[in-house]
């Protein structure tokens, strides 16, 4: 049985039904969708830890505590994104759409890309 | 980490010798290491195989530009904090630095109360990684 675990960096309370946050670091909680063979078994959420300067591998190891696998995004910074690639959290990019449940759904079909180097914000795209 | 623990720290910066207030003040309140280096590519170098818990990039290094190090410092190795000496105002010193979490950015000739306020900043977040488990998932 394939168990993945996606998390969503979200607005307010999260939830299948949330918004998404624009910037993962300072998002106020994640929405984690656990997924056996594809299909959606149980949502949860957790607090986002408080965001300072410097401070953006602290939700990179929450989320690896966690048992994430698979983290949407629409946009990141060069250190967090090195930063969950070390510890095996595949990132995708989707700048769109806010509302959660279609980019979850769009995820399961396989239709969104992961992000790329030339992809994260500011300073890191050199 | 340990309270007890040494901290090995990069000092990557073509002038080291403006830097001796700065550097006392980083082993003031526990034992350092300090493993000065004059360019990116030996800043590479010294974060590789052994534990290193801050690298501070100057202003000046021999082989390119301190924001291009601290990118490729990232690149190679996300998880070590960087501190960058700048003159640049704090706006533009973000704007150019965004993304790539650098800890603090240190005014040039930084004093021994600088280095205080760093190694806190360092203690701070190495605590962080280690205690955020607390907050349990709810479903």
């Amino acid at each position: 049985m394939a168990r993945v675990r996606i998390a969503i960096p979200s607005e307010g309370e999260g939830g299948l039904d949330g918004m998404r946050s624009g910037h993962f670091g300072h998002c106020d909680v994640f929405t984690f969708v656990d997924l056996e063979d594809g299909v959606i078994k149980e949502v949860s959420t957790i607090p986002n830890v408080e965001h300072t300067q410097g401070g953006c591998m602290v939700p990179v190891s929450l989320l690896a505590q966690h048992k994430v696998n698979a983290l949407v995004v629409g946009g990141i910074g060069m250190r967090p994104l090195m930063g969950f690639r070390q510890v095996g959290i595949t990132v995708f990019h989707e700048d769109q759409r806010a509302a959660i449940r279609p980019v979850v759904e769009d995820l399961i079909a396989g239709k969104l890309m992961v992000i790329e180097d030339n992809q994260v914000c500011g300073g890191g795209n050199r | 980490m340990s309270v007890n623990t040494m901290r090995r720290i990069v000092l990557a910066s073509n002038e080291h010798e403006s830097l001796a207030r700065f550097v006392a003040g980083l082993g003031q309140n526990r034992e350092v290491e300090i493993i000065g280096v004059g360019t990116a590519a030996a800043a590479l170098d010294a974060v590789q195989g052994k534990p290193v818990h801050l690298v501070v990039v100057g202003e000046k290094l021999a082989d390119t530009d301190p924001i291009d190090c601290v990118n490729r410092l990232v690149r190679l190795n996300p998880m070590i904090n960087c501190a960058m000496i700048s003159a640049l105002a704090a706006d533009d010193f973000h704007e150019a630095t965004e993304g790539l979490g650098v800890l603090m950015q240190l005014p040039p000739n930084p004093s021994g109360d600088d280095a205080a306020a760093l190694m806190a900043k360092v203690e701070m977040f190495s605590a962080l990684l280690d205690l955020n488990t607390v907050q349990g998932a709810r479903t």
